[in-house]
C-alpha cells in the first residue's frame, strides 16, 4: 500500500475557537482504513484556520496538542482518499479516530466546499481565487484586491501589477509554473496572460519565492490554473460577461474530462474572446480605445500518486487600440494637449481599432513530468517553450499593415526540483533551473537583438519547528550572460554582459492562538540591467520620450526585510505589513537637460541612471463580511522612497 | 496503450497548432528601418524683385540624438517679397531621397504652420489641397529690420484637417534663427 504523504491542499471554511484562554487542550486518535481496518500512516491532520497539524505515525496514531477549547474543523487526507473533515467540540483532552475509504477512485462524490480558505503558510503569504466577481477583469485589476498589491494602468485596457512600488522586471510573474517572458520593460506593457486561465492568483512574500529567480524584488505572482478534474465523466463551463463601458464583454468556454476506462488520463481545453468598443468618458468617447483579445489552451495529463506527465499548451493574443489624443508627437503637442477642456482629436461610439495600436502574442508550450523518490519525497521537472510577438503599429505610417517596431522573443527553460517532507509543515525544496533567450526587432531601432543565458542554483527549507514556530531560509545562486548584436553598416559588433551573485531569503513566521499571525522577512535579491537600460536609444513612441541607456550600468541588489501581522476570524480580516527596501544600484529612468532637439520638435529626455535608493512603506488592509455574499474592503497603501 | 495513443494525439494536435517562431537569428541584426525618417528641412528663397535664390537648411543627418543638429540662418532683406518652397529629405541615406512628394501626394492630411517671433515676416501660403491651404509654397514679405526666430511645422491631420494648426500631430517643428537688415 502507498505510504505517501498527501500533498492534496487541504481546503475549506473553518470556524474559529471561541476566545477562551485556555489553550493547552490535546486531541489524539489513530487513522484507519475503512475497508480492510489497516493502520494508516503518514496521514496530514491538520486544525483549519489554524497552523496546527502533525502526521500519523507508523502505527496510524497522531496527537495535537495547545488547542484553545471550542468548535473546530479538523481534517485529515491520505493518499488515495477523499479528505475528510470533521467537527469537534473541545472543552477537554479528547480522542478522535478517523477511517478514511481508502479508494477515492471508486467514488465519484463530489463535495462542495461552501467557501474555500486556503490554509496559509509562510511561502504562499496570500490567495485570491479567481471568483465570479473578478470575471471580466484583467489579470492587473484582479490581483489589486490582495493587500499590498497595486496596479499601473496605462489607458484603458493595459494594466500590470506592482507591489511596493515595484513591477515590470522587478516582479516575477508565473504562468502555470513558468516564468512568464514578455517584452517587460516597458510600463505600457501588460502580462500576455488569459485571466480566464487564472484560478488562483499567489504572492508568494517568503523564502520561496528564490526557487523562481534571483530576481524576485518585488515578490512574485503565481497565476494558477484549475487544478486537473478528479471526478470521471466529461464536465464544462461557460462564462459571458458583459461591460457597458466599451458596449462588449468576454465569452469564455472551458470543457475537462477524465474516463473511467484510463483512470489517470485527464484533459482540458479552455478559450475565451473578449471585445470591446471605444471607452466613454462622462461628456466624450475616447477614440480609439477599443480592445480585442482571443485565447486557448489545452491541458492534458497521465498522472497517478507516484508519477505522471503533463503537457500543456497556451496561446494569448490581443489588439490594443492606443488612445489617439495621447499619441502626442513634441513637447508643444503635449503641452497643447495638457491644455485642452477635452481630448483634442475625438469621435463616436465605434468597434474599429485603427493605428496607432499594439498586436501581442504569447505562446506558452509546457511539458512537465513528477516521480515520487521514496514515501516522502517528490522529483519533478519542466520544460517550457514560449514565444512571445509584440508589434506597435504607429499613427502615422505608410503601409499601415506594416507595423512600425516589432520584438519577438524566444524562451526555452529547463527546471529540476526535489522536494522533500521531513514532517508535517516541513520540507526541504533543491532545484536547478536553466534558460536560453533570443530576441530580435524589426522596424524602429528600440532595443538591439540580444541573446540571453541563465543558470541558477536553489535551496529552501520550511522547517516547522513546533506547532506555533515555523522557519524559512532559502538561497540561490545564478549566472546570467547577455550578448547583444549591434549592426553598423555590413559588420555586426558584438557585446558581452555577464553577472552572478547569490540570493538569499530568511524569515519566521508564528502563530498565535488560532486566528492572529506573524511573519518577519530578511531578504536579498538582484537583477542584471535589462538590455533597454544598457542599450536603448531613440524615441520610445508610445511615451513621446527619448530614453537614452547606458552600457556602464551595473547589477541592481535590494536588501529587504517586511513584517506582517495578520488577523483573520469568520467575518474579519486585518492585515498589516511594514516593508523596508535598500536598494544598491537601483535603476532608474531620470529627466536630463535640455531636451533632446530632433526634427520632430523637442522630446522631454530620460536616462537610465543608477542611484541608492531606499524604498519604505505600510501597507494594511480590512475586510468585513457584513452579510454572507456581502464584502467591505478597505486598503491603504502608504510608500515613500 | 489506449491513453499513450490519446495523448500522442493531442500532444500532435498542439504542437500543429502551436509553435510559433521566430524566423530571424538574434546573430545576424536587420537594417534599421526608420520608417519615414525626415533628417532636413530646406527652404528655397527666391526674391520676386531681383531673382536672388538661395537656400537655408535645418540638417540632423544621424536622426535624433547623436550629433546635434546644423540650423542656417535665414537673412533676408528688408521690405521684400520671396517665394519660398520648402523641401523635406531624408540625407542619411546615399543617395538622398525627397520625402516633399510623399506630402504633396498627402497634401488632404498635411498643413504647414508658421509661427514668427517680432512680427519680422509675414507668411501667406500659397498652395491649396483642393479645400484648405498646405504650405509647401509660401509668400513671405519682410516688414522690418531685426533678430528673432522662425519656427516651422508639419502637421499630419488625417481626417481632421480643418485649416488650423490646432488637429493632428507633428511630424516636424525645426526653428530657425531669423535676420531682417
Amino acid at each position: 500500500m502507498l505510504r505517501l504523504i498527501a500533498c492534496i491542499p487541504l481546503i475549506a471554511f473553518a470556524i474559529t475557537a471561541s476566545a477562551q484562554n485556555d489553550c493547552n487542550l490535546t486531541v489524539s486518535g489513530q487513522v484507519v482504513d475503512e475497508h480492510d481496518g489497516s493502520v494508516l500512516s503518514y496521514a496530514d491532520i491538520v486544525i483549519l484556520g489554524t497552523n496546527l497539524g502533525t502526521i500519523s505515525n507508523e502505527l496510524g496514531y497522531y496527537s495535537i496538542g495547545g488547542l484553545c477549547a471550542g468548535k473546530l474543523i479538523i481534517a485529515c487526507s491520505h493518499v488515495g482518499c477523499e479528505p475528510i473533515y470533521d467537527t469537534i467540540e473541545v472543552s477537554q483532552n479528547i480522542v478522535h479516530n478517523f477511517y478514511p475509504e481508502h479508494h477515492a477512485e471508486l467514488l465519484n462524490a463530489v463535495r462542495i466546499d461552501e467557501k474555500k480558505t486556503p490554509i496559509r503558510s509562510a511561502v504562499e503569504m496570500e490567495t485570491i481565487e479567481y471568483q465570479e466577481r473578478q470575471k471580466g477583469k484583467s489579470l492587473g485589476e484582479s490581483l489589486s484586491s490582495i493587500s499590498g498589491v497595486n496596479t499601473l494602468n496605462t489607458g484603458a485596457s493595459i494594466s500590470k501589477p506592482m507591489i511596493h512600488g515595484l513591477h515590470s522586471n522587478r516582479l516575477l510573474v508565473l504562468n502555470n509554473g513558468v516564468r512568464q517572458e514578455g517584452q517587460q520593460w516597458g510600463n505600457e506593457h501588460a502580462p500576455e496572460i488569459d485571466p480566464f486561465i487564472a484560478d488562483e492568483l499567489t504572492v508568494i512574500k517568503g523564502a520561496s519565492s528564490v526557487r523562481y529567480g534571483s530576481d524576485a524584488i518585488a515578490q512574485v505572482v503565481l497565476v494558477s490554473p484549475k487544478a486537473m478534474t478528479d471526478s470521471f465523466g466529461i464536465g464544462g463551463a461557460f462564462d459571458l460577461v458583459g461591460q457597458t463601458n466599451g458596449r462588449g464583454g468576454i465569452s469564455a468556454l472551458m470543457f475537462e474530462g477524465s474516463h473511467k476506462q484510463i483512470e489517470a488520463f485527464r484533459w482540458r481545453v479552455q478559450g475565451s474572446i473578449k471585445k470591446l468598443g471605444n471607452q466613454q468618458a462622462p461628456d466624450y468617447f475616447l477614440k480609439n480605445t477599443g480592445l480585442e483579445e482571443w485565447n486557448f489552451s489545452a491541458a492534458t495529463s497521465f498522472s497517478d500518486q507516484k508519477k505522471g506527465v503533463e503537457l500543456y499548451y497556451s496561446q494569448f493574443n490581443t489588439n490594443l487600440g492606443i488612445f489617439s489624443a495621447s499619441h502626442i508627437g513634441n513637447l508643444t503637442d503635449l503641452q497643447r494637449a495638457f491644455q485642452a477642456n477635452e481630448p483634442l482629436e475625438s469621435s463616436g461610439f465605434n468597434y474599429e481599432i485603427k493605428t496607432p495600436y499594439q498586436h501581442v502574442t504569447h505562446e506558452l508550450i509546457k511539458a512537465s513530468g513528477f516521480l515520487a523518490t521514496g514515501e516522502k519525497g517528490k522529483f519533478q521537472v519542466t520544460y517550457a517553450h514560449q514565444y512571445n510577438l509584440r508589434e506597435e503599429f504607429d499613427k502615422h505610417s505608410v503601409d499601415q499593415s506594416v507595423p512600425a517596431l516589432s520584438f519577438e522573443i524566444t524562451t526555452h527553460s529547463a527546471d529540476a526540483l526535489w522536494e522533500y517532507r521531513h514532517g508535517i509543515g516541513s520540507k526541504l525544496k533543491i532545484g536547478a533551473s536553466t534558460m536560453a533567450q533570443g530576441n530580435t526587432f524589426s522596424g524602429r531601432f528600440f532595443i538591439p537583438n540580444f541573446k540571453k543565458w541563465s543558470t541558477g542554483f536553489f535551496a529552501i527549507e520550511q522547517w516547522k519547528m513546533s506547532n506555533r514556530w515555523t522557519l524559512e531560509a532559502g538561497a540561490r545562486w545564478e549566472y546570467v550572460n547577455q550578448l547583444v548584436f549591434i549592426r553598423k553598416g555590413a559588420e555586426v559588433n558584438q557585446f558581452q554582459h555577464a553577472y552572478h551573485q547569490p540570493t538569499g531569503s530568511i524569515g519566521i513566521l508564528k502563530s498565535f492562538r488560532s486566528d492572529w499571525q506573524w511573519r518577519t522577512n530578511l531578504a536579498t535579491a538582484w537583477r542584471p540591467p535589462n538590455v533597454n537600460e544598457l542599450y536603448s536609444n531613440g524615441l520610445h513612441h508610445g511615451a513621446a520620450t527619448f530614453e537614452i541607456g547606458d552600457t556602464s550600468l551595473v547589477r541592481e541588489v535590494s536588501y529587504s526585510w517586511n513584517s506582517e501581522l495578520s488577523f483573520k476570524r469568520k467575518r474579519v480580516e486585518a492585515q498589516v505589513e511594514i516593508y523596508v527596501n535598500y536598494m544598491d544600484h537601483f535603476i532608474n529612468l531620470q529627466p536630463v537637460f535640455p531636451a533632446t532637439l530632433t526634427i520632430r520638435g523637442a522630446f522631454p529626455s530620460y536616462q537610465f541612471v543608477q542611484v541608492n535608493a531606499l524604498l519604505y512603506g505600510v501597507d494594511s488592509k480590512i475586510a468585513f463580511d457584513i452579510l454572507p455574499r456581502l464584502k467591505s474592503h478597505f486598503q491603504n497603501f502608504n510608500s515613500t522612497s | 496503450m489506449n491513453y499513450l495513443k490519446n495523448t500522442a494525439l493531442i500532444s500532435l494536435i498542439l504542437i500543429s497548432i502551436g509553435c510559433k517562431r521566430d524566423k530571424d537569428d538574434p546573430t545576424d541584426p536587420i537594417d534599421i528601418n526608420e520608417e519615414e525618417l525626415i533628417t532636413s528641412v530646406v527652404l528655397h528663397f527666391n526674391d520676386t524683385e531681383s531673382g536672388v535664390q538661395f537656400s537655408s537648411g535645418w540638417r540632423d543627418l544621424d536622426g535624433p540624438g547623436g550629433n546635434s543638429p546644423v540650423i542656417d540662418s535665414i537673412i533676408l532683406e528688408t521690405n521684400s517679397i520671396y517665394d519660398v518652397t520648402l523641401q523635406f529629405l531624408d540625407e542619411s541615406k546615399n543617395p538622398s531621397t525627397d520625402i516633399t512628394e510623399e506630402i504633396k501626394n498627402e497634401d488632404q492630411e498635411h498643413l504647414l504652420c508658421f509661427e514668427t517671433s517680432n512680427s519680422l515676416v509675414a507668411i501667406e501660403r500659397t498652395d491649396s489641397d483642393g479645400q484648405f491651404e498646405v504650405g509647401l509654397l509660401s509668400k513671405w514679405i519682410s516688414e522690418k529690420t531685426g533678430d528673432g526666430s522662425i519656427s516651422v511645422s508639419l502637421k499630419h491631420q488625417p481626417n481632421v484637417k480643418d485649416g488650423t494648426c490646432n488637429p493632428g500631430e507633428t511630424d516636424v517643428e525645426v526653428e530657425f534663427p531669423l535676420i531682417v537688415e
